[in-house]
């Protein structure tokens, strides 16, 4: 019966189906469905661009030559249409009849009605139950519509019949002749209504004529209707009218019948074609199955089972039609390729290949590029395995770009369980999988955020306890300091006491130890400050050579049973002002010389001191102008000082006094325009010691690193890193060239400010008072010094100084040193003093003392600042306050307090500026701190 | 010729007695500081003696002497108090911490040092022993500081000018 014309390719296109199954409701509904929302597995706008090509006409129907498996032509292909709606589907039909080959010798019949197929295997079965479906389908609909008019003429038959009674009953005297036959008539109006019923059907059932069947009942009527007439002609007219009506729907269910005749031989064509497909598909053929189980009659055996299995195909019928529906925008390729993974059939096909691209092709004839051959091997990998996998494949190909396809693979065998090829699912995922990896790259970031977080916390845990730890130490040292200093001077008064020689052996070890333990502690507190960052930089001017002097007398101080030469060249380039934190700077030359002073046993240590590229162009001429004036310089030279005649004392003040000549003048008001300028000055400490090796140099600077450890030297490891790190701080750097056994240079730059107006003058002003000419005696430099102490006073605005303290030595030193300054001093002997003396008169300056009976000095500033704010003394917990006291007038300004204290630690002074102090003196009063500090307050 | 001989003498005479008190007082001041009884600070009240004040350091030093004597009897009284009021004891220390620290007297200072951490105790007893330390210490301060004043007048009375004026 087949027919294997080659290459007998099935394009199918939905307006096929149409003809048949056009009438059906919820089929044509999909179809609509379908038409507005097309599938979205290719680009839209590549299904518009193909809309115009070469493929179009094939999208027209082809209903000539189509043949089904060589079945009835027209039926079958109306009924494939219902399978294949896509357009972009292509089958090889030649390989499918090789795939439904095997099964159709072998298979059993009642496979066929077997409601659900397990295996792959029996993929023939389905197709082939999927073709007997779609004729099952075609029947049902016939018998719908049959029953439908069945009931129509039904309905019919019921008028007619009412018509009669209508007619009996109508005459009153009608029955008085007859009345035998008229209750025969009332008794069994019904039963005759049942009997015409039957009559009717069986009529059309069994006869097969319907004109007959209609001829008998309508001349029983007619017998009747007759009989009526014969009895009651001459008396009743308006029967007549009636009798016309009867014959109108007479006439109306003859027509009934005459349709439900023309059905029945349809449906009677149909059940006969079921019966053929039923035989063509299996072997033995069972016998065929009856259209209806109403059409013929039945032993109720054979109807049940022939129900069972109607309910069944109905139901599969209804899961196909579900099925249909459900792909038909399904985003997804189906395909089957042969062993070779040549393709016979694909369903929903890339829009731009034609069949004749596809089929027979493998995926590397199609297309080409990145996953194609993954795709290949992975289904010859399912092929060999022989179990269905799937794999998503990135593909990037000429045929549709980059993609990534879930793609499910499923091997195909045959009856003796050979793999006979391949069925295949993909769907394109490339969104999903880009949402994957972008997830998964989030995730991941997340992750290292999170890790980064965690480090992040343990680092800042670190640090934190790092900070608490050296605020302990802090804190520890300094709560060391002052018990120790008591033990090192008890130790040293019980030095001056009759000892013999093993105590006092004993007793120098203890001093020793103890001063290096302070040294240690200052060291330490030092440190903290610079790394802790709380170090605050001062830019104050300052005399560098007044400074280098200084420093030279202390090292002097220090050198001990040693003959040594210290000196300081200063180059006649270095400004005699610069602007710095001169404390840091003497820290670092106390620190350097002391150092080269310990390590040194002969010769001497020299300061020298210049200043350096890169030069700014207004220094250069500056030079040049200083050169002219060389004689003017002050330390224009080196000062010596030998350090053998060990007894010499060096009295410090002459520094300070000289110094303070200098101040005066940047006080003065005619140095007012001021323009800064950043130069670099070049210090080198170099000394004829023994020398660093080359090795200890890259530690030199670390904290606690010793180079001579094993020998004693003492010290704390701390001064080298305290000194490079305040260098730095400064901004800075410190270095050092070494050679053993002939001596160290440590060498910083620094980057220092200097003024640059008026250098020349200053330079001129500054010769009487503060220069100090070359090689000039230490007599010398005390001589001009005294000489310079009684001009300091003059520039100076005579302050009215308060001063708070309760110590008449101490009000006596600072009396006579503000004496000296050229200032007045009224003191007072508490806090409630200051405050009336306050009241009474008025003060430039209050100097407070913070340890005072009765009101500390810091509640007298506490209510000093509040009064300036406010203007009266009073407050909630003022107690000594005089009440009439209140200023109506302006606020009054603000004076400077400051204060005075013996605890100059970190907390004491935060608690004095806290309560409004401007300022602080650590006790004892000395003059250089009084003088700076009034220096800062008063410029 | 004679009398000027006898004047030129006489002033050799005063001038070696001159330089002969003059190197006492720089021994004595120096051991002063080498004891460990003065330190800098010292130095810094004898800078500000000058013409309008000729008298300050002695000023000063009997000032303190004067009115140290007066805190130790304070705290020696404080002290003999029962319950002992440590505050009032620690604030003549602080008193006395403070005059010594102003006039360089190092180790008074050190021993008050000693006493008011014994304060802070509130260790009666320690700052009975302490107290010894203080007035101990200040006895010899006391003494060193008469001697110097004694040879200043010295140096004065023989023409010179205070010692530590032409110091430098």
């Amino acid at each position: 019966m087949k027919k294997p014309a080659s290459g007998a390719v099935l394009t199918v296109h939905r307006r096929l189906m149409d003809s048949v199954v056009g009438e059906t409701t919820y089929v044509k509904a999909a179809e609509d469905m379908g038409d507005s929302i097309m599938p979205s597995m290719w680009p839209r706008n590549m299904q518009a661009l193909l809309g115009t090509d070469r493929r179009k006409k094939r999208l027209d129907p082809q209903p000539t030559g189509i043949k089904w498996l060589g079945t009835t032509t027209t039926s079958t292909t109306a009924a494939t249409g219902g399978v294949f709606l896509k357009e972009h589907t292509f089958v090889d039909l030649n390989h499918l009849q090789v795939l439904l080959k095997p099964a159709s010798s072998e298979e059993e019949s009642d496979q066929i009605f077997a409601p659900q197929q397990q295996h792959s295997s029996n993929q023939q079965v389905a197709l082939r139950e999927l073709y007997s479906d779609k004729q099952a389908k075609s029947l049902t609909l016939l018998q719908q519509k049959l029953r439908v008019l069945n009931i129509q003429r039904q309905e019919a038959e019921r008028e007619l019949l009412l018509d009669d009674q209508a007619l009996v009953y109508e005459p009153t005297t009608v029955y008085k002749t007859d009345s035998a036959l008229q209750n025969h008539q009332i008794s069994s109006k019904t039963e005759r209504k049942q009997q015409l019923f039957q009559e009717s059907r069986y009529s059309n059932e069994e006869e097969g004529t319907p004109a007959g069947s209609w001829n008998s009942s309508e001349s029983g009527a007619q017998q009747q209707l007759q009989a009526v007439e014969e009895d009651d002609h001459d008396k009743q007219a308006g029967q007549q009218d009636w009798r016309e009506r009867a014959r109108a729907l007479s006439k109306l269910l003859s027509e009934s019948t005459k349709r439900e005749a023309v059905l029945s031989a349809k449906l009677e064509a149909l059940s006969s074609l079921q019966k053929r497909i039923t035989t063509t598909a299996t072997s033995p053929p069972s016998p065929p199955p009856p259209p209806s189980s109403w059409l013929q009659q039945q032993p109720h055996l054979e109807h049940k089972q022939l129900r069972q299995q109607q309910q069944r195909d109905n139901m599969r019928r209804c899961c196909d039609s579900y099925l249909r529906f459900a792909l038909r925008t399904a985003p997804i390729v189906v395909g089957h390729q042969d062993m070779e993974l040549r393709y016979r059939f694909i369903y929903n096909a890339f829009p731009s290949l034609t069949e004749e691209e596809i089929i027979g092709k493998t995926d590397m004839e199609i297309y080409k590029g990145k996953g194609v051959s993954e795709l290949t091997e992975f289904k010859y990998e399912v092929l060999r395995k022989g179990c269905p996998e799937k794999r998503e494949i990135e593909f990037d190909t000429d045929l549709f770009g980059t993609r990534t396809f879930l793609i499910a693979v499923e091997p195909v065998f045959n009856l003796s369980g050979d793999a006979i090829g391949i069925n295949f699912w993909a769907m394109d995922v490339t969104e999903q999988a880009e949402k994957r990896d972008r997830m998964a790259s989030l995730r991941e970031q997340v992750a290292v955020q999170k890790a980064m977080e965690t480090e992040l916390n343990k680092t800042i845990h670190i640090t934190e306890e790092t900070m608490q730890a050296k605020e302990m130490l802090v804190t520890m040292s300094h709560e060391i300091r002052s018990p120790l200093s008591g033990v090192v001077s008890m130790a040293e008064v019980l030095a001056t006491t009759d000892l013999d020689t093993e105590q006092r052996q004993l007793v120098d070890v203890m001093v020793s130890s103890g001063d290096l333990v302070l040294q240690l502690i200052n060291n330490i507190l030092d440190l903290s400050k610079v790394q802790s960052g709380a170090m605050k930089f001062e830019a104050k001017k300052f005399q560098l050579r007044e400074v280098v002097k200084h420093v030279l007398q202390m090292a002097h101080a220090s050198v001990k049973n040693k003959s040594l030469v210290l000196e300081a060249d200063i180059h006649p380039n270095v400004p005699l002002e610069l602007i710095g934190d001169v404390l840091r700077i003497h820290q670092v030359f106390i620190n350097l010389v002391s150092n080269a002073i310990k390590f040194t046993h002969n010769g001497g240590v020299t300061i020298a001191i210049q200043v350096v590229s890169p030069d700014p162009p207004d220094l250069a001429m500056e030079k040049s102008e200083e050169e002219k004036l060389p004689s003017l310089l002050p330390w224009s030279g080196s000062l010596t000082l030998d350090a053998g005649s060990h007894k010499t004392q060096i009295p410090v003040q002459p520094n300070l006094l000289s110094g303070q000549k200098s101040l005066n003048e940047l006080s003065n008001p005619t140095t007012t325009a001021e323009e800064v300028e950043t130069i670099w000055l070049q210090c080198d400490i170099h000394d004829t010691g023994i020398g660093i090796p080359d090795e200890a140099l890259p530690t030199l600077f670390d904290k606690y690193t010793q180079v001579n450890a094993h020998q004693n030297y003492g010290g704390t490891g701390l001064g080298l890193a305290i000194c490079k790190n305040l260098v730095e701080l400064m901004g800075g750097a410190l270095n050092v060239t070494s050679k053993e056994n002939v001596g160290s240079t440590f060498s910083f730059k620094l980057p220092l400010q200097v003024t640059k107006e008026k250098d020349l003058g200053r330079q001129q002003a500054s010769k009487n008072g503060v220069s100090v000419p070359v090689g000039e005696t230490r007599a010398k430099i005390s001589t001009d010094s005294s000489s310079a102490a009684p001009q300091s006073s003059g520039p100076h605005r005579a302050l009215r100084v308060l001063l708070a303290e309760d110590n008449k030595v101490n009000i006596m030193v600072a009396q006579s040193m503000l004496k000296r300054l050229g200032h007045t001093l009224e003191a007072v002997g508490n806090g409630a003093d200051v405050i009336q003396a306050l009241q009474r008169s008025s003060y430039d300056l209050i100097l407070m003392d913070i340890h005072m009976p009765i009101m500390n000095g810091l509640e007298a500033t506490k209510r000093i600042r509040r009064f300036e704010k406010t203007g009266s003394w009073t407050s909630p917990d003022s107690l000594e306050l005089s009440p009439e006291f209140c200023i109506s007038d302006a606020l009054p300004a603000r004076i400077p307090i400051i204060a005075m204290t013996a605890n100059a630690l970190h907390d004491n002074v935060e608690e004095c500026f806290r309560h409004g102090m401007d300022s602080f003196i650590a006790k004892p009063v000395t003059f250089t701190k009084l003088e700076q500090v009034l220096k800062q307050l008063f410029p | 010729m004679g009398k000027s001989d006898k004047a030129a003498a006489s002033r050799e005479e005063e001038a070696m007695q001159l330089a002969a008190a003059k190197q006492e007082y720089a021994e004595h001041m120096d051991s002063l500081r080498a004891e460990g009884l003065l330190d800098d600070q010292f130095l810094e009240l004898q800078q500000l003696q000058d013409e309008s004040s000729p008298d300050f350091v002695e000023e000063v030093v009997l000032l303190f002497i004067q009115d140290s004597g007066r805190i130790i009897q304070n705290l020696t009284d404080s002290l003999e108090q029962t319950p002992v009021n440590f505050k009032k004891v620690d604030a003549h220390v602080h008193q006395f911490k403070g005059s010594s620290s102003s006039i360089g007297a190092k180790r008074v200072k050190a021993v008050c040092i000693i006493l008011h951490m014994c304060c802070d105790r509130e260790d009666q007893q320690g700052c009975l022993f302490a107290l010894e330390h203080v007035k101990r210490e200040f006895d010899l301060i006391k003494g060193k500081l008469q001697t110097m004043l004694k040879l200043e007048k010295q140096i004065i009375a023989l023409g010179g000018t205070p010692p530590f004026e032409d110091k430098l």
